[in-house]
């Protein structure tokens, strides 16, 4: 075994970090097993007890001072546990939705609850990892659970393109990427993150700037693909409108969150802001990540599809955060968690709506707000919050993501950014136009159900919403904490 | 007790958002009048005590009530700070004295109207504006107030907007007084530049040089909307349209005196500025003059007190023009009390009016006449509050009026246009007397005008007590309003004054409390004129509305076309009220609309929204372009990620 150039926690104390993830993982086996033996009934709060056991546990190791553990292949302490609490929710908000979504649809598949708590484990195991290798893993167990999700109406035509497509152009990914780690491997005999960020791996990395940049090149692919930028989103709305909604709002906010923060991790630690040119290749995509899917959210008329277009805008903001180094960082940690409430929000009403009959066309909605007033204004505060109108969440979180942009002199992009938002207010405000102020006479011929869950599940959200956006301060003080210095996203103008 | 004294701030707040929600949700608690009353009117009155115990135990130095932070941009630093000081203890205690005295009435008054609750929640919401207003501590929280006693006003004034005409009476407030904020904005944005800091503690002490000229132009200009003087005054008689309380709150005693209040809140900028304080008092003696003169050809009861509010605010801006603040505040007091009386009085009587559904405008005097015999408290209360305005010695009116005049008189000495102005003001009061008299003579003595099959009732008492009190306030206010604490002699006061152009520190930078040696000095000079003027400025009252009174008892309505021979002409203009609104709307409204209609209109539409559809039909076609690379098909998606993958590969390894 080599030795480490820095200090790895013992087995035992490694173990214990460990916890939040056996307890995903052994969530996830009980599910199944409880699957199999025909004990159908209560899934759902098993796999949400799980999710949150596992959020809980892991928060109360937070601590800000970064530890490495299990051989040098995981980081604990410093931002891990606050991602990984970000990521648990994603799935526990999502987990609000699922089970109503189903039953409307008619189809109780019981696989999803296991596979979405294995998808949470491999978000968390990317985002976490210290090691390329379970960078890798990671990114492969969340995917193939959300391969699975993309198919998991196996006799609609529509899910099984989905879940095609999804996957080929998803496999397509990954090898960009494993090429890249294994040319990083190749050029400096390290797979670990710890040891690529000494001195000498880097200096070895740009002894061969050209194949360094290959390397680079071909690990921010593979990321891009997985957050859906340009020109690499193609598969994003075919596979969103495929997947049974709750689920495309969980593939949206979840993986997406994980992909961010391991892309955040392997540019800090290669140093890729250093390199002008792979600042460009990543500044260029979020440019016209932003511009592509703004504009053509615009002209979308089907709600689902208009969500997934705008899914592609909001990872051109974050896109735009990343570029902005270290101060980035954190607010996109901060965007993707608000980002993760309205969205998951927004794509979970539209599964209310939705039923085995009735699609989820825009002119379908229109007098919604005439016929189920506080619902459809309960959507209206999610697409007022993704659109960035103050005073909800949403708006703070662009508001970090922009300031930080124009900290770090990104003056032109973050123009870009504020400009295009006017864009996505747009078709954000479309629909609720519809919903209240145009309805032409008509009302939707579908029948709401407001089962309890899904509406408990929504009032949370809002009102997360509306505290998160009067109080930032009590999700940007923990990030603060976890990232334990640097330029402080609070104390800007 | 100072724990308690954010109450004063905050109480009327939570009164006007319990009334106002509960009122929204529960229809049950709408109907609950009493209970809505009571808690509207306790949320003012505890207030007005908290602030009594507050002046009881007062001893010069400042008492600061810090709630917190409000924002904090760069260099501006925003606090919802407020200061209790000898300015705005006594603004303080005027505004929810009286308040609660007119919300007591209000529950009589209001009985039965189905906007119950709405009424008590602006009423109290009102007074929170106002509190801000007077109490706090910087110009963006007195701002804040400013604006909401702006809403309060209009959303009161519109109370009942079925009716058209008070909708827009309520509309023609709002835009007056935006004209006036809007220089008020740009007066705070250059103080700011100037000095870096809204806190009036530091106004007070900056010296701003030639921009004190444009800052005190623009708090004037400002003031002149807030408190009705030409030009924006146009607003203050149509407002009356609202419930009479709220002409009696917010249209007499405490609204419209906002304007007297910053301005005596800053008065070191207008005291650097004589300039500004010649424009002060010339407009003021104008309005005053004029208001005066359409007082006397109105024939409805509310028409008159609105435009006698107009004048009497008058007289308060020329006692600002002539540097006499602490004189200016003590008229504010005293003209809140009879002022406010007159108006519960005049709400009284239409009241009854009212409720013998048999006349038409149960507003207009020539139907009344003769109610003394029906109403005697309120037919002794208004008698009372027109002696008192009329400058009736013993009366408050008397005190304040005469401090008015011999400032103006003794700063005659150094600029003789103080002899003038002090000439008009004269005048002024004489006509006061007059058409005061005229109007409390016609209402309540001489021939019965109403149909006489039914006739008309005293109020109850939760109407009658408030006027009691008023009037015994508008009484004695003149002896014990200003005690010694603020300078002034307990007793009758000597015309004593502050000369701004002897002036050196002036008043107090916290409070009211003057350097007033230079003025006492100029007294002894001129000893022997004091001597004469106040003997003669109670005469001419006395005789004034001895003779008016002897006019009317002989020939009772009649006697308006006397006095319309008397001013032949001039009889005409004053009924049309000079014709201001319709000059206005000649040269202001339609030239505006005219502009708006065609111009602006055009631009809008070409230039403005050409723009816009341009940006969308650019979104649009772009939008539709990358559609088309959506296509579906697997093979198109991989090549465009191929395509993607060369690029930047291309771009890394050779650009």
């Amino acid at each position: 075994m080599e030795a480490f150039a820095f200090s790895v926690e013992s087995l035992g104390a490694s173990a214990a970090y460990m916890m939040p993830l056996l307890v995903l993982l052994l969530t996830g086996l009980v599910l199944m097993l409880l699957d199999a033996f025909g004990i159908r009934r209560s899934l759902a709060w098993v796999a949400a007890v799980g999710l949150v056991i596992s959020a809980v546990w892991a928060w109360s190791q937070s601590d800000p001072t970064s530890r490495i553990v299990f051989f040098g292949m995981m980081e604990t302490g410093g931002i891990a546990p606050i991602v990984h609490v970000f990521i648990t929710m994603s799935g526990i908000f999502s987990l609000f939705f699922v089970h109503d979504y189903l039953k409307r649809q008619e189809r109780m598949v019981s696989d999803v609850y296991a596979l979405l708590v294995f998808s949470v484990l491999g978000m968390i195991l990317m985002a976490n990892a210290n090691d390329l290798i379970i960078t890798f893993i990671g990114l492969e167990t969340m995917s193939m659970c959300l391969y699975i999700f993309a198919s998991l109406f196996k006799t609609e035509v529509a899910s099984n393109e989905a879940g095609l497509k999804y996957f080929l152009l998803g496999s397509f990914a990954s090898a960009f990427l494993l090429f890249g780690i294994s040319i990083v491997y190749g050029m400096t005999g390290y797979t670990n993150l710890s040891m690529l960020a000494e001195p000498e791996s880097l200096a070895r990395l740009t002894d061969n700037l050209p194949l360094f940049y290959v390397a680079a090149g071909l690990l921010l692919i593979g990321f891009l693909f997985k957050v859906a930028a340009f020109p690499f989103h193609n598969w994003t709305p075919d596979v969103y409108e495929g997947t049974p909604t709750p689920l495309a709002g969980f593939m949206a906010t979840g993986s997406k969150l994980a992909a961010f923060v391991a892309l955040g991790v392997v540019m800090k630690r290669l140093d890729f802001i250093a390199y002008d040119k792979v600042v460009t290749i990543l500044a260029l995509s979020a440019l016209f990540t932003m511009i592509y899917g703004n504009i053509v959210a615009a002209r979308q008329t089907n709600l689902k599809r208009m969500l997934a277009y705008s899914s592609i805008a909001h990872s051109g903001y974050v896109l735009l955060g990343l570029c902005a180094a270290d101060i980035g960082f954190k607010s996109i940690i901060f965007y993707m968690f608000i980002y993760t409430l309205m969205n998951i929000g927004a794509f979970g009403m539209v599964g209310m709506v939705e039923s085995k009959h009735t699609d989820t066309d825009m002119e379908s909605w229109r007098g919604l707000g005439l016929k189920a007033p506080y619902f459809a204004g309960g959507l209206a505060i999610f697409l007022f919050s993704l659109a960035g109108i103050p005073p909800l969440a949403g708006f703070m979180s662009k508001y970090q993501v922009f300031i930080s942009a124009i900290r770090e002199d990104l003056i032109f992009l973050a123009t870009v950014g504020i400009l295009t938002s006017v864009i996505g207010a747009y078709y954000y405000i479309r629909v609720i136009v519809l919903m209240f102020f145009n309805s032409q006479g008509k009302e939707p011929s579908f029948n709401l159900s407001f089962a309890r869950l899904p509406m408990a599940g929504i009032v949370i959200l809002v009102a997360l919403i509306l505290l998160f956006g009067i109080f930032p301060s009590l999700i940007l003080a923990p990030i603060e904490a976890a990232f334990g210095g640097g330029v402080s996203l609070t104390a800007l103008p | 007790m100072q724990a308690l004294y954010p109450l004063i701030i905050l109480l009327p707040l939570f009164g006007s958002a319990l009334i106002g929600l509960t009122g929204f949700m529960g229809p049950g608690f709408r109907k609950n009048e009493r209970l809505i009353g009571i808690l509207a009117t306790s949320a003012v009155a505890i207030p007005f005590l908290l602030l009594v115990t507050a002046f009881a135990s007062f001893d010069g130095t400042p008492i600061r009530i810090e709630l917190f932070n409000w924002m904090k941009a760069g260099d501006l630093e925003v606090n919802f700070f407020y200061q209790l000081d000898q300015l705005s203890l006594l603004m303080g205690m005027i505004v929810t004295g009286v308040g609660s005295l007119i919300h007591a009435y209000s529950i009589g008054y209001m009985h039965g109207d189905s906007g119950y609750y709405k009424f008590f929640a602006y009423l109290n919401l009102f007074i929170f504006a106002m509190n801000n207003l007077i109490l706090g501590d910087n110009m963006v929280v007195m701002f804040l107030g400013w604006e909401g006693v702006g809403l309060c006003s209009y959303l009161l004034i519109g109370f009942w907007f079925q009716d058209m005409a008070k909708a827009k009476a309520a509309q023609k407030a709002f835009i007056a007084n935006r004209i006036g904020d809007f220089a008020l904005i740009i007066a705070m944005f250059l103080i700011f530049r100037e000095i870096g800091s809204l806190t009036f503690s530091d106004i007070v002490a900056a010296d701003f040089g030639d921009n004190a000229y444009w800052i005190a132009l623009l708090v004037f200009i400002a003031a002149t909307g807030k408190s009705a003087q030409i030009p924006l005054f146009v607003w203050l008689p149509d407002a009356m349209a609202g419930p009479t309380p709220v002409s009696a709150l917010i249209h007499a005693a405490t609204m419209v005196t906002s304007g007297i209040y910053l301005i005596s809140r800053i008065h070191p900028v207008f005291l650097a500025t004589p300039e500004v304080m010649t424009i002060v008092v010339i407009v003021a003696a104008a309005t005053a003059l004029m208001a005066a003169f359409i007082a006397i050809a109105q024939n409805d009861i509310k028409g008159v007190l609105a435009y006698s509010t107009v004048s009497q605010l008058g007289f308060m801006f020329m006692a600002l023009g002539a540097g006499a603040f602490t004189t200016a505040i003590f008229h504010v007091m005293t003209h809140a009390f009879f002022k406010a009386c007159l108006f519960l009085g005049s709400g009284s009587v239409i009241h009854a009016m009212e409720h013998m559904h048999t006349v038409k405008d149960p507003q207009d005097i020539r139907t009344m006449g003769g109610l003394g015999k029906y109403m005697p408290s309120t037919s002794r209360t208004f008698w009372i509050s027109t002696l008192a305005i009329a400058g009736i010695p013993i009366f408050s009116g008397f005190f304040s009026k005469d401090e008015i005049l011999s400032s103006l008189f003794f700063n005659g000495y150094e600029r003789p246009l103080y002899f003038a102005v002090w000439g008009v003001a004269v005048f002024t009061a004489a006509l006061t007397a007059f058409y005061m008299t005229r109007v409390t003579f016609l209402t309540f003595n001489g021939q019965e005008r109403f149909p006489q099959e039914k006739h008309p009732h005293e109020s109850p008492s939760v109407m009658t007590i408030p006027l009691w009190v008023l009037a015994i306030l508008a009484t004695i206010g003149g002896f014990v309003g200003i005690p010694a604490l603020l300078g002034h002699p307990l007793h009758i006061p000597h015309g004593l004054n502050d000369a701004w152009l002897a002036a050196e520190g002036g008043i107090g930078s916290t409070g009211l409390i003057t350097n007033r040696a230079s003025m006492v000095e100029a007294m002894h000079h001129h000893h022997s004129m004091e001597y004469f003027l106040l003997p003669f400025s109670a005469l001419l009252a006395i005789g004034m509305v001895y003779f008016a009174f002897q006019f009317y008892k002989k020939h009772d309505l009649a006697g308006d076309e006397r006095v319309q021979r008397f001013f032949g002409p001039l009889y005409n203009a004053m009924k049309g009220k000079f014709y201001i609104d319709e000059i206005y709307n000649a040269l202001i409204i339609r030239p505006f609309v005219w502009a708006g209609t065609n111009i602006v209109l055009w631009f809008d539409q070409k230039v403005v929204d050409g723009f816009v559809n341009g940006t969308a039909a650019v979104v649009t076609n772009v939008g539709d372009v990358f559609k088309r690379l959506q296509s579906g098909l697997l093979s198109n998606y991989i090549l465009l990620v191929a395509v993607g993958v060369v690029l930047i590969l291309t771009y890394l390894i050779f650009g």
